[in-house]
């Protein structure tokens, strides 16, 4: 008679799976407990790299933005002085 | 007149270049390094990405001014600081969403987090980069003028939101220099006012000029039709 109480999971008449977890490598390195330290360091990130990344955007995005707005100006001045002489032209035609 | 408007411009150009310039040099020189838990060096995002989050907030307040002025009385000048003020508050939105991750990263150990400060202030950036889009691509007539109007109204109601959320809320963002923070050194206070002026000026020049280009933009377009009515006549 199988003793459920001692392996949990299989009924009576029922066999232990073929693989045998023991058998499998255990990959090395693998860390098989956490154990609290103090003074642990919580982020490595580089403060420095963070500080330039941050205010090199700042400026990417801000000259950007100037950049486009200038390209914008000097296409609505052009395309303006455009109009406004060819208003001029019809106006003294019409006059004459 | 026109003289006039062009050398105040000229004045906050040169103003402006002459605070970003001293504020970069006061975060590099006088600004003090914070606690490790702060961020240490990378505290220093700080000096701008609260102001340009405050510039974020000044845009946001003018976008609704104008927007609600546009829907009470549809004038060109109501139209154009409208459409100015949205697209400056995108440019401070992402400045602000760009900076804060990077901070976070060194103070909290992620990139975001969907904290209700951040969170909130994503959907407000979202909603004036949707008034941008719609502007850019629905055409430009009355009706699109409206409803992006609407939705610029609708894009400030949710700012006060984004300033209360972490009283009201919590979450991981700081509260150091609203009320019940604790509060910052005075070397640092200074920087951060220089971050707010040089900001301001900022925002207030960048304001001026987008809407001056939407002004003339009109002007291009009351001129074409002009010709167009003109060329039919003949």
């Amino acid at each position: 008679m199988t003793d459920i109480s001692q392996d949990p999971g299989l009924g009576p008449g029922l066999q232990r799976p073929a693989t045998n977890l023991q058998s499998l490598a255990a990959p090395q390195g693998r860390a098989s407990e956490f154990v609290a330290v103090s003074g642990a360091e919580a982020e490595n990130t580089s403060a420095t790299a963070m500080l330039v990344i941050a205010y090199s955007l700042f400026w990417l995005l801000l000259l950007g933005f100037v950049w486009m707005t200038w390209r914008r100006q000097q296409s609505l001045s052009s395309r303006l002085r455009i109009l406004e002489s060819q208003i001029e032209k019809l106006e003294i035609g019409g006059s004459k | 007149m026109q003289n006039k408007v062009w050398g105040w411009a000229l004045v906050l150009t040169v103003a402006t270049a002459l605070l970003l310039t001293a504020l970069f040099v006061a975060v590099g020189y006088h600004a003090p390094l914070a606690q490790a838990e702060a961020g240490g060096l990378s505290q220093k995002i700080f000096y701008f990405h609260v102001p340009a989050a405050y510039a974020l907030y000044l845009c946001g307040v003018i976008c609704c001014g104008f927007s609600a002025s546009y829907l009470i009385r549809p004038t060109s000048l109501n139209n154009a600081w409208a459409r100015s003020a949205s697209e400056c508050a995108v440019l401070f939105g992402l400045v602000v969403l760009t900076s804060g991750p990077l901070w976070a990263k060194k103070a909290w150990g992620v990139y975001w987090t969907w904290d209700p400060r951040l969170t909130t202030l994503l959907l407000s950036v979202l909603i004036y980069a949707s008034v941008v889009v719609l502007r850019v691509f629905a055409g430009d007539g009355d009706p699109e003028r409206r409803f992006a109007s609407a939705l610029g109204v609708l894009g400030t109601v949710n700012l006060p939101i984004v300033h209360l959320s972490v009283r009201k809320w919590g979450g991981n963002h700081p509260t150091v220099i609203s009320r019940g923070g604790g509060g910052i050194s005075p070397e640092m206070r200074h920087v951060l006012l220089l971050g707010f002026v040089a900001m301001t000026a900022l925002a207030l020049l960048l304001l001026w000029l987008r809407a001056r280009n939407a002004q003339q933009n009109d002007r291009v377009r009351e001129l074409e039709d002009q010709l167009s009515l003109a060329d039919l006549d003949n």
